[in-house]
């Protein structure tokens, strides 16, 4: 009697087990295919809008920082670089620690990103790890390696976002955060040298032609 | 090296580690969350290095910068591009020793194979047949062999010249140059001027390939030398993993934002903070 009891016992929680692990799995799936489609439509999106036609400078300008805070996590990445620094940024000092770091990353990227649009974004797959989908992408060039580039994206409150960049294994939130740091550092470790640089990078910037 | 090099290259190494030495930031031992940033930087004698990459970048705008500029009006595109692939081939011999010497039978296979069509097909290594025909070129050198066999970086120091590196590169970089036949043969016939020539050849060649790269970097970084040393580092790592990382990238820690990696206690903190 025990004995059927017991067996009885066990393939009800195999049963559980499996069934709870499927649902965890296509959680997954969705998860992961929510992020690759994200990205997909974000390259296509991308180049419709920012390569239609012989667009006026400003209206480049424009679209490129929509497509930016629409599709970056940027508060989340803007803390995530100044590291252990986040908590001694006064409260106050957040808010425009936070916007200068949009600008400055809408500043560089905006330029920086003209001349890689015009290739196709080929989507290899997607794996997602510790609750964050990394998205294996490659451009394909000609006589020469495909780029391989991962995008890390998350989903919070329904909406996917990338909260970081991998080229070639080379992690850009961790470049950032390597020279965050160092300026703060040596600044005695206060934050307003690194504010007083980005406000001084952000201007160079966008003062600068091309 | 050649005999008339070493004094030069042993006074150089004397200089450094004397600066070094007179230079070095202290450890801050009584905060730990500040001595394991300490510790994760890795960068003792950043003064020093931070000196050596001023000056190595002042040789860059006097000096390499021009030669590359010059290189680059007078030869056009494919011919630069024959020119990186004859001075590539010419280094399989090294890549190949250190595939052996990492028991990497599949990897040297490749980098033998490479070597035999490029030689031959690709006309002495100025095309880059191989790659076309499937077998992709990769990099290996002694620092990566000396880094799969266990032995750790060191700390990062930055050499006049040669610019970003740590001591087991640094030996690599010495190794490699006892491994390659052609220096090898250029010593044994009074003939030092080849392996020069050739390190000339392949310093332009490759500071062309990173013209762009360098070029956005410098524009848009706000610590150009703390850039440059987390880019050294993450490039060797991935070489190291032969690629691994390319694919399937280690993700950040995001449930810890604010930290580096800080001991416990530190930790409910910065988790409190992320609400």
């Amino acid at each position: 009697m025990t004995k059927i009891y017991r067996v009885l016992l066990a393939s009800l929680l195999v049963m559980c087990i499996s069934l709870s692990t499927g649902i965890i799995k296509t959680q997954a799936n969705e998860f992961n295919d929510g992020a690759q489609n994200f990205i997909k439509s974000l390259a296509t999106d991308a180049q419709a809008s920012l390569l239609a036609g012989d667009l006026p400078p400003p209206e480049y300008k424009r679209r490129f920082r929509k497509l930016m805070l629409d599709s970056f996590d940027l508060d989340r990445i803007g803390k995530w670089v100044v590291g252990r620094y986040w908590r001694r940024i006064p409260l106050a000092d957040r808010v425009e620690y936070q916007k200068l770091f949009k600008e400055f990353i809408i500043a560089t990227y905006t330029k920086r990103f003209k001349g890689y649009t015009k290739t196709k974004l080929q989507i290899n797959g997607t794996t997602s790890r510790k609750g964050i989908a990394l998205v294996g992408t490659q451009i394909n060039r000609a006589n020469a390696k495909p780029i391989h580039i991962v995008w890390q994206v998350d989903k919070r409150s329904g909406r996917y976002q990338i909260i970081n960049i991998v080229v070639e294994g080379i992690s850009w939130i961790e470049t950032q955060r390597s020279e965050f740091v160092s300026i703060i550092r040596n600044n005695g470790g206060k934050v307003t040298g690194l504010i007083a640089a980005l406000n001084e990078k952000t201007l160079v910037l966008a003062t600068s032609p091309n | 090296m050649s005999g008339k090099l070493k004094p030069f290259v042993r006074i150089l190494l004397l200089a450094v580690a004397g600066f070094t030495l007179v230079n070095c930031a202290s450890a801050p031992i009584n905060d730990p969350e500040a001595l394991v940033e300490f510790k994760k930087i890795n960068d003792p004698a950043e003064p020093t290095n931070r000196f050596i990459f001023r000056v190595n970048q002042g040789i860059d705008t006097v000096i390499i910068k021009p030669i590359t500029s010059l290189y680059r009006f007078i030869f056009p595109s494919p011919i630069r591009d024959g020119i990186r692939n004859f001075t590539n081939n010419i280094k399989t011999p090294i890549i190949l020793v250190n595939d052996i010497l990492q028991g990497e039978p599949g990897r040297a296979g490749t980098t033998f194979t490479r070597f035999l069509i490029n030689t031959t097909v690709g006309v002495g290594g100025l095309r880059d047949q191989a790659s076309e025909w499937g077998f992709k070129s990769h990099s290996e050198d002694f620092g990566q062999t000396l880094a799969v066999w266990g032995v750790g970086e060191g700390p990062y120091i930055v050499l006049p010249l040669l610019g970003p590196t740590n001591p087991r590169d640094a030996i690599g970089r010495l190794a490699d140059g006892f491994i390659d036949p052609i220096t090898w043969w250029a010593n044994n016939n009074g003939q030092e001027w080849v392996p020069i020539t050739r390190t000339a050849i392949s310093g332009i060649a490759t500071r062309d390939q990173l013209w762009d790269v360098i070029e956005d970097l410098e524009k848009s970084s706000i610590d150009f030398y703390a850039a440059i040393r987390n880019l050294y580092r993450q490039r060797r790592n991935q070489d190291i993993s032969n690629g691994g990382n390319a694919k399937n990238n280690k993700t950040p820690n995001f449930s810890g934002d604010f930290r580096l990696a800080s001991p416990e206690g530190y930790q409910q903190k910065s988790e409190a903070l992320l609400k």
